[in-house]
């Protein structure tokens, strides 16, 4: 049991990096019969030893407490006068687990990998890292040290592994989210010129109108050009709908989560009248992002874009959610936050299974579903829990955003409800169109569709009950 | 969780989990005596207070679940029991069950999402009662096509009522679903609220233009086909109705609204049932007109609130499930058109339809007594479908194909068993104003024999009219094709020619034309460094000019 | 007596080294690359352990060391011992003489030192001048006449700019009869006094330091300069001469020209913007990997213009901070540059190294810190000198610059992209040979250092502010 709470968060943000020293050293796996497990097995190790200090540290602290608790403090430089402060609250604890899972979780999707294992879980844990650090930065210079550091792994793995035809849109994708980083770089630098405060003051330092436009305009970008909003999603969403391998999927779709979270701990509750033209701007847009993904997404055929379409609905609709001008929902979106990128993940294993398999035996996406029904029982299990039905904390959680919205502005909420609609048929109805029986298959009765193995499947039960458990009581692991 | 819940709860789960046709009637029995043992320990805690329980679904927000059963409300659970338990008997006496452990086990679970339904008294455990429903639902609909319209319209239903329970949150700030009488008068968005709250119950109950997962799921086995009709989804819209029906006083729209949809419904279910020629289609049509009876009550504000209501959806289940008789006789033969003149060799089956439909008619004028004229509607249109199904059936020319008319026979005795026991116990009960059932005794013995929508049955030779479904067509050409149409058009539009095309393509001739002149003034030649020298010449002169000489 | 002239050891040292170069390579036949390496090597430590130990004497009237003239005189001795320790590997993989090379460089040590320490115009003529020439002479290093195409006129310009200087110095001598920084400062002082003539000799002096720094618009010989030349002379004159010209420019600056400087910080300004945008765009139309950093060096040197000026004790430590950290990756880089070897030829072109991460991870993964060091991505210790910069502008409220600096810096960066897709996201089509064991060493000190440093760099900027303050 570790007694000394002071070095918890260190630890945390450690041990992802333990373990990229640890798998830079294992067997690569390039013979055949090993084929990476060696290092799989030390990023799986890392990821669950990782959740196991988070539960100890959840036990240490108070769940209901707003304030960032377990500071741990490093001087880092004197001139300027920079300290690096991490803490933790229950929201970001949330949050970096239920991302511990989502890697965990696209871990088990790559474990039979054969390209480049090692280095796909390397930039893994390292990504990782960096994002656990980023949800635990308390001060303005470590939030924007792990903001842009997240960068570099992501880049990495979606060129590595990302099956980035068009290496300009990977390019474009890497310039616009440094262009964001940059961005929010010159205007915390601004703010600590100003005054050295901590995130949550940062609505109170007194600067002159025009220098104060101009930082929160670039505050806005910065975290805005981590989410795929509208008309800057098409290299994002470019880039995500190629990616295969499941894992880098994940990752790349937990980008987002760094844009959304920026927002929601940069945002006053009180927001400050030079706002509120932001404040407008970004819901307009945000609303409109929200409607134009979830068409393109209802009208597509391609299962990665349905999906993206749907996570960028969901992540844009925590962001308006955590916008409100109230905190009492923060906790909500948490645990809906928890359970959808669970939900996320674990349908992206399974699409990319299926994937394999159709290129495997050149069978169509059509009715692939039919004869493996492992499958089919874990991908309708959590597409339904995706659309919002009571399998997870989504469906009570996202009532109470809803409700926050609904009572903000009715109009703005029916659009929002409306792209909501559209994304989860969008995903139903591709689960019908993986069901459905084709004629051709059955006709070929050498093409043999493999199921999901009896061991991922008892993992992806364990997934499902931690879901149905966070349905029942979200505070499951508290008990 | 009570106790009796929870034994439900497991005996349902292990159900499922159970390999499809292993120990069929132990597991059945296991089932069967979880059913007896709630319904006993209903029966015995009237008004337990021990039954309440704090529910941490939403750590900001206590919720108080609730399983007291008042009065009516242990009757409707014991209703819902018996109904269940009616399932689970059908179930596993029909042999062509793919998996009848399962199908048990997903029985029992939906009793326990009903119960909870009924006996919610806040709007949380109804959402996720009637939400864990719709999955089990979801589960035993082992149709794609049925599948597919059924999720898709109530996922569509239950987000409905979740935004429309999350807008009354917002503005009563309370989740008891007992105070929402007053404090509904103070909402705002009171027609918006109410509108909503009926589509989502419209949905569920399968009302006419919402009817189509219903339509699909007629090739469904007959005993899963009656038990999603009756015992799950459609009754879940009558008991949100039931709970929450303070509401609707506040829009001056809802009831009119229910009253359109509830006769209309009426009246497509009575004209379906008329001309299709599918036996288990007119059954779904027979349950749609039933639930159309019930949502008329509903709209003219008729108090039906009594335990009579699961008697009379009792008699449905069991009227419908007379049906299957028929269909179990004639060699599983599902067109009417393929039957006809089956009375001389079915005659004991024809006396069990005919209870089955007295039976139907008794529990409905019990129902519906309070009001005569709705009594009497209800009355006629049983009289005239049922009527007209079962003339076609036994009277009419044979059109039976000679292995079918060689096959039939009175199904076996466990088959009409339930429809005897239960029409002997209605009957004994105590029942006034016999004289509106003699009445409608003559009425339907009349249409019986004299079959006067006969020509209806040239309808049967249509095949786009019997396979067609002209509202997922409107669904598809008003609301998908235009939104799917909008969806390309926006891709092309913002992805391609705004972003690519115009976007992008600027910035990339701008970096293009900056490396050409870059690589112009970087060649071989002696002028571009000249040039460089001469605008540094230039700005230094600049610089002096603007730093020295003003 | 003797006292007077002790602050010379370091440079007779070297001086010593020449000679003895010389003598060796005149009576010695069987010299191997290495000879000379060791020699230079010998007498470096020697120079840079003076050096250290006379950090604060005084040559009477001439050379004047203080700690910020042996910051930078320690760190030409220390880089160009590194530099000069890689080389060997070259010079001794092709089995080529080396005596040119170590012998330029141990002159051109001598020679930086000395202009550093001066607190003399002509001291600082010929010492820049002459160590510049020598630089510009090793391109010529191993190549036949047709390899030089254009050579000419390169070093044409830098005959006419080395012309200029010495025509500013002869201008302040002619009005102020010194070259003594101080005589020349108190004669700037008096404004009324103040000529034309003092504003041109100025602007010949800034614009042939800027030329031998290769700020843009005088970059034109760099790239080529760079890309022509072998990997010894290429690394060579892209790390260890900017040292030089940095600290000298600073130097004359705040202890000659202070009093005229105001009306050229526009100039340096434009000069800078230009460098950052040319630089950066420069990087994006080269294929070839070295003109690729020339011009990426271009930019970081352009950055650090804009931080120095308007000049003060902040900007002098961010700009320092800047363009020490560049130089430290780009040391890195030169390094890795040594093992991008094929067949024994030393590869210079992206298509050459495609995939190469396949085969050489550890040369690539180095390559991509120093890379994202360089473009000042946290954790790494780029970030700092970005840091620096950019706090220093915003300080300053100069908002215009910062947006052109991070403007420029997307267009660079682009380039970068296009080497890290080659190096690892392109499928790998030739063998690449073994890289030697100590450019592995190098390289690590390197990463640790770019690692470590960002850890915790209060010291080191504690330290580095303490230095250089003693220039004002």
């Amino acid at each position: 049991m570790i007694e000394n709470t002071g070095i918890l968060l260190s630890i945390i943000m450690a041990i992802p990096m333990l373990g990229v020293m640890f798998a830079s050293l294992a067997k690569d796996g390039q013979g055949q019969t090993i084929k990476g497990r060696n290092v799989l097995s030390v990023g799986i190790f890392t990821v669950l030893s990782n959740l196991v200090i988070l539960w100890i540290t959840a036990r240490k602290i108070n769940v209901n407490g707003t304030n960032l608790q377990l500071i741990e403090k490093f001087k880092w430089l004197e001139t300027p006068n920079i300290e690096l402060v991490f803490g933790i609250d229950f929201f970001s604890l949330l949050l970096i687990a239920a991302i511990h899972f989502a890697v965990l979780l696209g871990m088990i999707g790559v474990r039979n990998n054969p390209y480049r294992q090692k280095t796909l879980i390397i930039l893994s844990l390292l990504f990782l890292s960096m994002i656990t650090g980023y949800l635990l930065a308390a001060d303005i210079f470590s939030f924007y040290i792990f903001f842009e550091a997240t960068l570099l792994p992501l880049f990495m793995l979606v060129g590595i592994f990302g099956d980035i035809k068009k290496q300009d849109i990977l390019y474009r994708f890497f310039l616009y989210n440094l262009l964001g980083a940059m961005l929010l770089f010159t205007a915390l630098c601004i703010l600590f010129d100003n005054e050295n405060v901590s995130i949550s003051e940062i609505s109170r330092v007194s600067l002159n109108r025009h220098i104060e436009i101009f930082v929160w305009g670039a505050i806005f970008v910065a975290f805005l050009s981590r989410i795929p909003i509208w008309p800057f999603h098409y290299w994002i969403s470019s880039v995500n709908v190629n990616i295969t391998n499941p894992l880098v999927f994940i990752v790349a779709n937990i980008m987002p989560l760094t844009g959304v979270y920026g927002l929601i701990r940069f945002f006053p509750l009180t927001a400050p009248d030079i706002l509120e033209p932001y404040l407008l701007a970004l819901k307009i847009i945000s609303i409109t992002t929200m409607v134009v993904i979830s068409l393109i997404g209802f009208s597509n055929r391609d299962i990665q874009y349905k999906l993206f379409s749907y996570m960028t609905v969901y992540y844009i609709l925590y962001l308006l959610g955590a916008l409100l001008p109230t905190d009492a929902l923060l906790g909500n979106i948490g645990f809906s936050l928890f359970a959808y990128l669970i939900v996320i993940s674990a349908i992206e294993i399974m699409i990319s299974h299926l994937e394999k398999e159709k290129q495997c035996t050149k069978v169509g996406d059509c009715g692939i579903l039919c004869n493996i029904k492992r499958s089919s029982f874990v991908l309708s299990f959590f597409i339904l829990a995706a659309v919002g039905l009571p399998l997870s904390s989504l469906f009570l959680n996202n009532m109470l955003i809803f409700a926050g919205l609904l009572s903000y502005n009715i109009k703005m909420a029916a659009f929002i409800l409306l792209a909501i609609i559209l994304s989860s048929i969008s995903l139903l109805h591709h689960l019908f169109y993986l069901k459905y029986p084709q004629e051709e298959v059955t006709d070929s009765k050498d093409v043999c569709v493999s199921d999901i193995s009896m061991s991922v499947f008892c993992v992806l039960i364990v997934f499902m009950l931690i879901l149905i458990a966070s349905f029942i009581n979200p505070l499951w692991f508290m008990e | 969780m009570p106790h009796y819940l929870v034994i439900l709860l497991l005996a349902g789960v292990s159900s499922v989990f159970v390999p499809k046709n292993r120990m069929i009637y132990w597991w059945a029995s296991v089932v069967i005596a979880s059913l007896i043992y709630s319904a006993l320990f209903l029966m015995g805690c009237f008004g337990s207070n021990a039954l309440t329980f704090d529910w941490q679904a939403i750590p900001n927000i206590p919720i108080a679940i609730s399983f007291v059963p008042e009065y009516f409300g242990c009757c409707a659970c014991l209703g819902v029991l018996a109904l269940s338990f009616f399932a689970v008997y059908y179930n596993i006496l029909v042999t062509k069950e793919e998996s009848p452990n399962a199908m048990n086990g997903l029985i029992l679970l939906n009793c326990v999402f009903v119960i909870s339904a009924i006996l919610s008294p806040n709007y949380i455990q109804l959402l996720a009662a009637v939400g864990m429903s719709d999955v089990i639902v979801f589960s035993a609909i082992n149709q794609l096509d049925a599948k597919k319209q059924y999720i898709y319209g109530n996922f569509f239903a239950d987000f409905i009522l979740l935004n429309t329970f999350a807008l009354i949150f917002v503005q009563s700030d309370s989740i008891v679903i007992s105070n929402f009488g007053d404090a509904s008068k103070q909402w705002s968005h009171r027609d918006f609220i109410a509108i909503m709250l009926l589509l989502s119950i419209f949905i569920k109950s399968g009302l006419l233009m919402f009817h189509t997962a219903y339509q699909k799921m007629s090739s469904l086995n007959y005993n899963r086909l009656n038990f999603i009709l009756y015992v799950t989804t459609p009754l879940m819209g009558a008991i949100i109705f039931e709970n929450i029906k303070d509401v609707f006083v506040i829009s001056p729209y809802s009831y009119p609204l229910l009253k359109i949809f509830s006769v209309l419904t009426i009246l497509f279910a009575a004209l379906g049932t008329l001309c299709v020629d599918n036996i288990k289609r007119k059954a779904v049509y027979l349950s749609m007109m039933f639930w159309g009876l019930i949502f008329v009550g509903y709209a003219w504000q008729i108090n039906t609130v009594s335990p009579k209501f699961y008697v009379l959806l009792l008699s449905a289940f069991l009227f419908n499930n007379s049906l299957m008789l028929v269909y179990k006789a004639a060699s599983d033969e599902v067109l009417i058109s393929r039957m006809g003149g089956f009375l001389k060799s079915l005659k004991f089956t024809f006396f069990i339809n005919a209870v089955s439909v007295v039976l139907y008619a008794v529990t409905w004028w019990i129902y519906a007594q309070k009001s005569i004229p709705y009594a009497i509607i209800g009355l006629f249109v049983i009289s005239i479908t049922s009527a007209h199904v079962f003339s076609e059936v036994y009277l009419s020319q044979s059109k039976a194909d000679e292995w079918v008319l060689a096959r039939l026979k009175n199904p076996l005795f466990l088959l009409w068993l339930p429809i005897i026991l239960v029409a002997a116990a209605v009957i004994y009960a105590k029942l006034n104003e016999w004289q509106y059932i003699y009445g409608f005794a003559v009425l339907w013995m009349l249409l019986f024999i004299f079959h006067p929508f006969r020509k209806l049955s040239m309808m049967y030779k249509y095949d786009s009219f019997q396979k067609s479904d002209k509202v997922t067509w409107l669904y598809n050409f008003f609301i998908l094709a235009p939104l799917k149409f909008f969806g390309r058009a926006l891709r092309l539009i913002v992805d391609f020619v705004f972003i690519e095309k115009t976007i992008l393509a600027s910035i990339k001739s701008a970096i293009r034309f900056a490396v050409f002149i870059f690589r112009k003034l970087h060649g071989k030649n002696i002028w571009g460094y000249m040039i460089f020298v001469l605008s540094a010449v230039i700005i230094i002169a600049v610089a002096y000019y603007k730093g020295v000489m003003q | 007596m003797l006292n007077n002239y002790i602050a010379l050891l370091p440079e007779l040292v070297l001086f010593l080294g020449l000679i003895c170069m010389r003598l060796v390579k005149l009576m010695r036949k069987d010299n191997t690359p290495k000879t000379f390496y060791t020699l230079s090597r010998f007498f470096l430590f020697f120079g840079a352990v003076f050096t250290a130990i006379f950090y604060n004497q005084n040559v009477t009237g001439y050379l004047y060391n203080n700690l910020f003239t042996t910051l930078f005189k320690i760190l030409i001795y220390i880089f160009t011992f590194i530099w000069g320790y890689l080389s060997l590997k070259r010079f001794t993989s092709k089995n080529m003489p080396s005596f040119n090379f170590y012998n330029a460089v141990l002159f051109n040590t001598l020679c930086f030192s000395v202009a550093i320490s001066t607190n003399n115009l002509l001291i600082l003529f010929f010492g820049l001048s002459l160590g510049f020439w020598t630089s510009i002479n090793l391109i010529k290093m191993e190549k036949e006449p047709y390899e030089l195409n254009g050579n000419g006129v390169y070093s044409a310009f830098s005959f006419f700019f080395i012309l200029a200087f010495a025509c500013g110095v002869g201008i302040f001598y002619h009005y102020t009869k010194s070259f003594d920084y101080d005589a020349i400062e108190r004669a700037l002082a008096v404004k009324s006094l103040l000529i034309w003539q003092y504003y041109l000799a100025f602007s010949l002096i800034m614009c042939s330091i800027l030329y031998m720094m290769s700020v843009a618009p005088f970059h034109f010989w760099f790239a080529n300069a760079v890309g022509n030349s072998i990997l010894p002379v290429a690394g060579y004159i892209t790390i260890i001469p900017i040292f030089a010209y940095f600290s000298c420019m600073v130097n004359v600056i705040v202890n000659a020209f202070y009093p005229i400087l105001g009306w050229f910080n526009i100039a340096f300004m434009c000069f800078g913007i230009f460098s950052i945008f040319i630089g950066a765009i420069g990087a994006n139309s080269e294929s070839n990997l070295r003109r690729i950093f020339a011009y990426s060096g271009l930019y970081y040197i352009g950055v650090t213009i804009l931080a120095l000026f308007p000049i003060n004790d902040n900007n002098l430590v961010s700009a320092f901070i800047y363009l020490l950290v560049y130089i430290v990756a780009f040391c890195g880089i030169y390094t890795i540059f040594y093992g991008y070897r094929s067949r024994g030829d030393y590869l210079t072109e992206l298509e050459d190294i495609k995939g190469i991460a396949t085969q050489r991870p550890f040369l690539s993964v180095a390559l991509l810190i120093f890379m994202i060091s360089l473009i000042g991505t946290p954790p790494l210790l780029g970030f700092l000198g970005k840091l620096s910069v950019i706090n220093s502008m915003i300080v300053g409220k100069e908002f215009v610059l910062v947006g052109a600096i991070l403007v420029a810096m997307l267009i660079l960066v682009y380039a970068y992209l296009k080497i890290i897709t080659v190096v690892y996201f392109e499928a790998r089509n030739k063998n690449f040979d073994e890289v030697d064991k100590g450019v592995y060493i190098c390289m690590l000190i390197n990463i640790i250092l770019i690692l470590i440093a960002i850890i915790n760099p209060k010291y080191l900027m504690h330290d580095v502010e303490m230095m250089l303050i003693a220039v004002f």
